[in-house]
């Protein structure tokens, strides 16, 4: 069973809004080279994950939901740097067409987040298209064997995967 | 993973890649007109003003004769030529902000090569290797296009920085000045800015009654007598595809009011002056 908003703890809610918060500042700094963002978000995730599921659940989702606009990013980066600086490409149709693609892909990604903050404040889960679904697949499947920091251990899941080699 | 997840990856996939084409195909809906000045506007903001280039140009200019060649040569004939070249070259860039000042140094070279703010230098060694004033032209051509669009004062702000250059115009300072000219002649120009030089030149040719078939020509004759990979020759060093521009050179279709005017030059009689 899903928890519900009065089941969820505060710090719950905090934790789970500032993985999609942290990704704001760190974008920020990161702008040059986008790959702080992506550091700074595994980082976030180990940190938090065992905190409890659902701030492992928003974790995840925000971690996964940036590396497809990370990538974009640094393409984006790449083939400027080649065109502006390095004057290896040419200004071309594609690339005008890649960098509307980019920017429409990081508005989306903005606005998803900031969504995604708010209703996690509010211990409300949201599902971003793929990731959301994977997320919830990975944290709430029988199969994920974390033990988190606000549950019981589990016995039952604990022991059915790894047995000794003599019983 | 699930059939449903991976449906939903495909799906946002589709859209990714659906906004892509529309920016794409939406840009190929623009008229050419637009598109160009919107996007491919060739103005280009350069934060060194013509007078500093110009002033720039002076320096090292002073530089070359005094340190590196002694010897500009100067006799009557090879003067009488590389003026009328020169003269109908740049009477077809009636907008330049150059006074050209060609040079020609007595060095068997077969090289030219550009500083900033319209100085052309030109080695002996390329007048004897051309078999006509054309060639000769094709050549100055492509120079002036690295001149006019301001490719040497780009590479050099690139390289040394505003402040250095800037430093250079006021102090003249003959280390820096030195490390100017090395750079000039032997840091290339990217592929990028040989294209826009060669297709400056096709143009100029044109507008110069010159067959821009000339470029072909003088890179036929360069491919011919194998010299086109001979890192010595620094004109062509940074132009390792040399077919592709004499494919682009044979390829320029020229107006229908193009009349080609020969140089009215006994070449064999300028090349035994050198």
């Amino acid at each position: 069973m899903l928890p519900q908003p009065h089941e969820l703890s505060e710090r719950e809610k905090e934790d789970a809004m500032g993985a999609y918060l942290m990704m704001f500042a760190s974008l920020a700094t990161s702008l040059p080279l986008p790959i702080i963002n992506l550091i700074a978000a595994v980082i976030y995730y180990y940190i938090n994950r065992k905190k409890g599921r659902f701030i492992h659940f928003n974790c995840l989702q925000s971690l996964l939901s940036q590396l497809p606009t990370t990538l974009v990013n640094w393409g984006l980066l790449y083939w400027g740097l080649q065109i502006f600086f390095f004057d290896n490409y040419e200004l071309s149709d594609y690339f005008y067409a890649y960098l509307g693609f980019s920017i429409i892909a990081n508005l989306v990604y903005f606005i998803f987040s900031l969504v995604a903050a708010v209703r996690a404040r509010k211990g409300i889960f949201m599902y971003f298209i793929f990731f959301g679904p994977y997320a919830y697949q990975k944290v709430y499947a029988k199969r994920n064997r974390l033990s988190y920091d606000n549950e019981d251990f589990n016995p039952e899941v604990e022991q059915s995967v790894n047995t000794p080699p003599f019983q | 993973m699930n059939k449903k997840i991976l449906l939903d990856g495909l799906k946002s996939l589709g859209i990714f890649g659906g906004i892509f084409i529309l920016f794409y195909v939406g840009l190929n809906l623009l008229s050419e007109d637009k598109k160009n000045k919107w996007f491919y506007s060739d103005e280009k903001i350069s934060l060194i003003s013509y007078e500093q280039e110009i002033a720039l140009g002076e320096l090292i200019d002073e530089y070359i004769i005094a340190s590196q060649y002694k010897n500009p040569l100067t006799n009557k004939t090879i003067d009488s030529m590389m003026w009328a070249v020169g003269k109908r070259l740049q009477g077809q860039i009636p907008t330049s902000e150059y006074d050209y000042n060609i040079t020609v140094l007595d060095n068997p070279q077969i090289n030219a090569f550009t500083i900033p703010g319209g100085n052309i230098y030109v080695f002996s060694g390329l007048i004897s290797f051309c078999d006509s004033p054309e060639q000769l032209a094709a050549v100055l051509a492509h120079e002036m296009g690295h001149v006019e669009k301001r490719h040497t004062v780009d590479r050099l702000a690139r390289e040394f920085g505003l402040s250095v250059l800037f430093s250079i115009m006021t102090g003249g300072d003959t280390v820096l000045l030195s490390d100017l000219y090395q750079t000039l002649i032997s840091s290339g120009f990217s592929r990028s800015q040989e294209k826009e030089a060669d297709q400056f030149a096709l143009n100029l040719l044109e507008d110069a009654s010159i067959s821009p078939k000339s470029i072909a020509s003088f890179f036929r004759k360069l491919n011919r007598e194998n010299l086109a990979y001979d890192e010595k020759i620094e004109l062509v060093m940074t132009h390792p595809h040399n077919n592709s521009r004499i494919k682009a050179s044979l390829n320029h279709e020229v107006d229908d009011t193009f009349d080609e005017i020969p140089f009215e030059l006994n070449w064999e009689e300028i090349k035994a002056a050198l």
